[in-house]
């Protein structure tokens, strides 16, 4: 009986010692050698990896950018240190607002993306952000953080070696069958009732924007260039001006970036930015916060 | 309330405190009880009533059965309480068919129509079947005790209905198996080792693998899969099959691991299937307590295999057909359901009397067999991810047409990776079984398998997605 638990004690003890020596060794590992994690292996660990970034950034970066997969394609290397890209790929602006909100730091700027500012909240992900006891742990214990995890390590070190020369074609090409049938689908959504009709919507997308007000913070609206044929379109003309409408009694930065950007920009399907223009979008949006922040 | 979320941890922790409590003795079963309602009604608290509606239902109708004083009567009853439930599953799985035909209004019958289905209510429906069946049981197979005083039947069919670890998803439990293992538990006969190992395996099989690589099949879905490669559109389909076995086999081992720490022994879901050299054998190891529960309480009814192979085949596109229904009302479960009857009588009409049953010795066949098995079984998975017939055939179409798009290798590496530890998973089965010596040494570090499953659910675990199987 005795040695029943001795050996039931031993492999339980060997278990925890072995899982402890483990974490510990690729926390200190992480710490220590600092990886910069350039691949992820989704979309979803990708926006989790963005918004930790944010939540566990020291200094924290004092203009923010939220939108959806479409400024998510802004390359941060263009950005100034102090501006971070909290869009989300699937996601919406609101999602950022709200970490931004629970993570009791506010900007001096905010740049809130227009082409879906009335998409759902990712609930869900909120909630896992913000698991209490867990998130402040996770600060200090990095290998929690979905930013470090083992597989994102081996598909940075994999695309370091390999990916480049994908990258680069990337940049150039653009697929003519993906286009005209992406480009269908979107001009498809004519008909599709328009999020901005809803009031509890603007309500919502307002009283987050008054919070940020009330605590010194400014806000900027942008839009991401799409296609021409998209952005002409009369569901595109009409939504810009609901906007305008819905928001003219609020002190808000209108910025003309995207406004207008027809052939000076390219999209791989309509609404996403090549690599090579979303990089120079990216310069022009980086200028002109520029020239706001020199008022802060 | 997902297996994998912070609630849940919180509640097992205190459904545990207090069940092992001296002072809880002898309100254990009441203890789980109030966990399961809280399991329950976290997500749908609405449902709750139907819960406890089906659940009178069946203690009811099996009281009656097993206590009415003629045969007749006992049939009567048995045919009542397997009818109810039935309207009950059939009015919530296929009510949104009548969407379309009844005009919306603001009455009751409308809102009933328009109402969501109950998680849960496959699993808990067919539960109630098998006790009122078992309580039938003409040929007296089983001894199911039924309490003499209502109240005490009562909670025990309401307990045998609604213990959480296998309330929403299985296995699903027949009455035989679970009423017998009713009593007080002790402590110190908790089944640790297989505690420990089936919450480890089935999380590592759910959180590491299933949802990371539903990340990776999301691109299954239309208009996605529409630019992807052939061979990128064949992985896809490989990485859907591992996935759904990691979802499904990890979240039974769970439930396993979570009912044994309070004592209760449930039903072994999976045994292995991507093994199997038939697509028989496949149905043997593949949602064990489904296929057995279909076997035991239709097949055998309808005949079996007793009333000559014509009839045979009948039976089993029968039952295979309405295990298809079983997980939805739509014509791409019916027709897995058919594609996997369909299989089944095939393989039945070629093979021989002799031969069935036997295992395959030579390696080389062996393997090819297991391959076509896998290749059929994942084609029909492809009805599980693109729920529209149109995209499904269209998914195909492209196989064949795509061989020359460029592939994504990025996605290839990803699924390949987490496809792995599945392979290895059947693969450490197959050593124990072939190759002894190979799986006795595997067994002697078996601890350091443990903890690096462990390590990995902590830091590569996915970002938590709901169980395939909740939304049947």
């Amino acid at each position: 009986m005795n040695s029943y638990i001795s050996s039931f004690k031993n492999y339980y003890l060997k278990v925890a010692v072995l899982i402890i020596l483990m974490i510990a060794t690729y926390n200190v590992l992480l710490l220590v050698f600092q990886p910069k994690i350039t691949t992820f292996q989704s979309q979803w660990i990708a926006n989790y990896s963005r918004a930790e970034t944010y939540l566990y950034k020291n200094p924290k970066p004092k203009v923010i950018i939220v939108g959806s997969s479409m400024s998510a394609r802004l390359q941060d290397d263009k950005l100034d240190r102090d501006v971070h890209n909290l869009s989300f790929g699937g996601g919406s602006p609101l999602t950022g607002l709200i970490i931004i909100k629970n993570s009791d730091h506010i900007p001096n700027l905010i740049c809130i993306e227009t082409n879906t500012i009335e998409g759902g909240i990712n609930k869900d992900m909120i909630k896992s952000l913000f698991t209490p006891v867990v998130w402040k742990i996770k600060k200090y214990l990095i290998v929690l953080q979905y930013t470090y995890q083992p597989m994102n390590i081996v598909l940075t070190m994999v695309n370091s070696r390999f990916g480049q020369r994908y990258e680069n074609q990337k940049n150039e090409k653009i697929d003519e069958g993906v286009f005209k049938a992406e480009m269908g689908r979107h001009l498809k959504e004519e008909n599709c009732v328009d999020g901005l009709d809803n009031p509890l919507k603007i309500a919502e997308i307002k009283g987050l924007i008054e919070y940020f007000y009330s605590k010194g913070a400014k806000v900027m609206f942008f839009q991401m260039p799409v296609y021409k044929e998209i952005s002409s379109s009369a569901r595109y003309v009409q939504r810009e001006n609901k906007l305008r409408q819905a928001f003219s009694d609020m002190n808000i930065e209108w910025s003309q970036l995207g406004d207008n950007a027809d052939d000076k920009y390219l999209t791989a399907d309509g609404i996403h930015l090549i690599p090579r223009s979303a990089g120079e979008f990216t310069v022009e949006i980086n200028n002109r916060i520029r020239e706001i922040s020199t008022s802060f | 309330m997902l297996f994998n979320s912070f609630p849940f941890l919180i509640l097992v922790i205190i459904a545990f405190s207090i069940y092992y409590c001296p002072l809880f003795k002898n309100q254990q079963v009441l203890v789980l009880i109030a966990a399961s309602m809280v399991f329950y009604g976290y997500s749908q608290p609405y449902y709750l009533t139907l819960l406890i509606f089906s659940a009178t239902i069946n203690a009811v109708a099996s009281y009656l059965v097993f206590y009415s004083s003629t045969q007749s009567r006992r049939k009567a009853w048995a045919i009542v309480g397997v009818s109810l439930n039935l309207s009950i599953l059939l009015f919530f799985k296929y009510n949104h068919l009548l969407d379309g035909i009844v005009p919306p209004s603001d009455d009751v019958f409308y809102f009933m129509v328009t109402l969501p289905l109950p998680i849960g209510i496959s699993f808990y429906t067919f539960q109630g079947i098998s006790l009122i069946v078992d309580t039938y049981n003409p040929n007296m197979t089983y001894d199911i005790k039924i309490e003499k005083r209502f109240a005490l039947h009562f909670k025990n069919t309401f307990f045998f209905k609604v213990f959480f670890p296998q309330l929403i998803a299985g296995p699903i439990v027949k009455a035989h198996q679970f009423f017998p293992q009713i009593c007080s538990k002790k402590f110190k006969d908790i089944n640790v080792s297989l505690v420990f190992k089936s919450i480890v395996v089935g999380y590592f099989l759910k959180s590491v693998i299933a949802d990371n690589l539903k990340d990776q099949t999301f691109w299954i879905a239309y208009p996605y899969f529409e630019y992807q490669s052939s061979a990128t559109l064949i992985t896809m389909l490989f990485g859907f099959s591992m996935q759904i076995f990691a979802d499904f086999a990890g979240y039974s081992l769970i439930a396993i691991g979570v009912a044994a720490l309070f004592g209760y022994n449930l039903p072994e879901n999976f045994n292995f299937p991507y093994i199997s050299g038939s697509i028989t054998e496949f149905w043997r190891r593949w949602h064990i307590s489904l296929s057995s529960w279909l076997k035991e309480y239709l097949y055998f009814p309808l005949g079996g295999n007793r009333k000559g192979n014509f009839r045979t085949y009948v039976n089993l596109i029968t039952v295979m057909f309405l295990g298809g229904l079983w997980h939805g009302a739509a014509l791409n479960y019916g027709i897995w359901g058919l594609w996997h009857g369909a299989g089944l009588m095939i393989e039945r009409a070629l093979t021989g009397k002799a031969d069935r049953g036997k295992e395959e010795t030579r390696i080389h066949i062996f393997v090819i067999r297991m391959l076509l098995v896998f290749i059929f079984v994942s084609l029909g998975w492809l009805l599980f991810k693109l729920t529209s017939m149109r995209y499904a055939l269209d998914y195909l179409l492209a196989i064949f047409k795509n061989i020359s798009a460029p592939h994504n290798y990025a996605l290839l590496l990803k699924i390949a990776i987490y496809s792995c530890p599945v392979v290895v998973y059947h693969m450490i089965y197959l050593a124990k079984t072939r190759r002894p010596e190979i799986y006795s040494s595997i067994l002697k570090h078996d601890y350091a398998i443990y903890s690096i499953m462990i390590v990995l659910i902590i830091v590569n675990g996915g970002i938590p997605g709901e169980f395939i199987y909740f939304q049947f």
